[in-house]
């Protein structure tokens, strides 16, 4: 763990650890299970992204990303948003 | 508000951890939770609807069904509000997007995870920019310490 010091002159310990990383994959019909459980989706599939759908539910998956999102969340969505890490209301 | 009446939010962001980690999401910090009660989404909605009429965009959105509120709000659609940030290696993930210049302006989205919910349970999750390791440097090289970069800059300032 790095351990530094902040007023200047000490001798500061800086090594962190470091990977290469790339984007986290996710499994269309896993996600697509943990959504829906044992419901039985319409499934459309598009180029890179998957879409599942079943009465107000909507699942909108692609290989990094993905969107579970109801009629309940569309209406609060309307005026509540998570925008670059700042929540507004 | 700190609680809504269906579940506590200890017992919400437990449910939210439960759906991430089926999904093998683990690396999140504390999250900020938001409890979203009746009178306030009534409120903000009506806030909301004042400015659409004021604007001929939103008006005409609303019109044609691109915008849709909800009648009236009740307790049956109180939920929480839980955001987590992501963090690698102890280090946290901006959630913020950025572009970089020195790789020809490739643009970089900020990471996060949002999940609402509510007396249903999940109503909305949403997952982006996640990062997982596919290899570890078994040498990690050292970050400059503040005197080296202090003197690194003092160097290049007395050059210039």
């Amino acid at each position: 763990m790095p351990m530094r010091k902040s007023s200047m002159g000490e001798k500061q310990n800086s090594s962190y650890p470091s990977a290469e990383v790339r984007f986290k994959h996710f499994d269309a019909d896993q996600v697509r299970t943990v959504s829906f459980g044992d419901d039985n989706p319409e499934k459309m599939t598009g180029e890179e992204r998957t879409l599942y759908s079943k009465s107000d539910r909507q699942l909108n998956v692609s290989e990094s990303d993905f969107k579970y999102e109801t009629q309940l969340s569309r209406y609060v969505h309307e005026f509540v948003s998570m925008e670059e890490g700042v929540f507004r209301i | 508000m700190d609680s809504l009446g269906f579940a506590s939010k200890e017992n919400a962001v437990q449910e939210a951890a439960h759906l991430l980690e089926q999904l093998g999401i683990r690396s999140l910090s504390e999250p900020l939770i938001y409890a979203l009660d009746a009178q306030t989404l009534q409120k903000e909605q009506d806030i909301y609807e004042k400015k659409i009429k004021e604007n001929e965009w939103l008006t005409d959105m609303k019109n044609t069904g691109k915008i849709k509120l909800k009648e009236e709000w009740t307790v049956a659609g109180e939920c929480y509000d839980i955001i987590f940030n992501v963090v690698m290696n102890g280090l946290p993930v901006t959630p913020t997007g950025y572009t970089m210049q020195q790789s020809g302006g490739v643009a970089v989205d900020g990471s996060r995870v949002e999940v609402i919910v509510s007396a249903d349970g999940i109503s909305y999750c949403s997952v982006y920019g996640l990062y997982e390791e596919v290899s570890k440097k078994t040498s990690p090289s050292p970050v400059l310490s503040l005197d080296e970069a202090l003197d690194a800059l003092s160097g290049n300032m007395s050059r210039s």
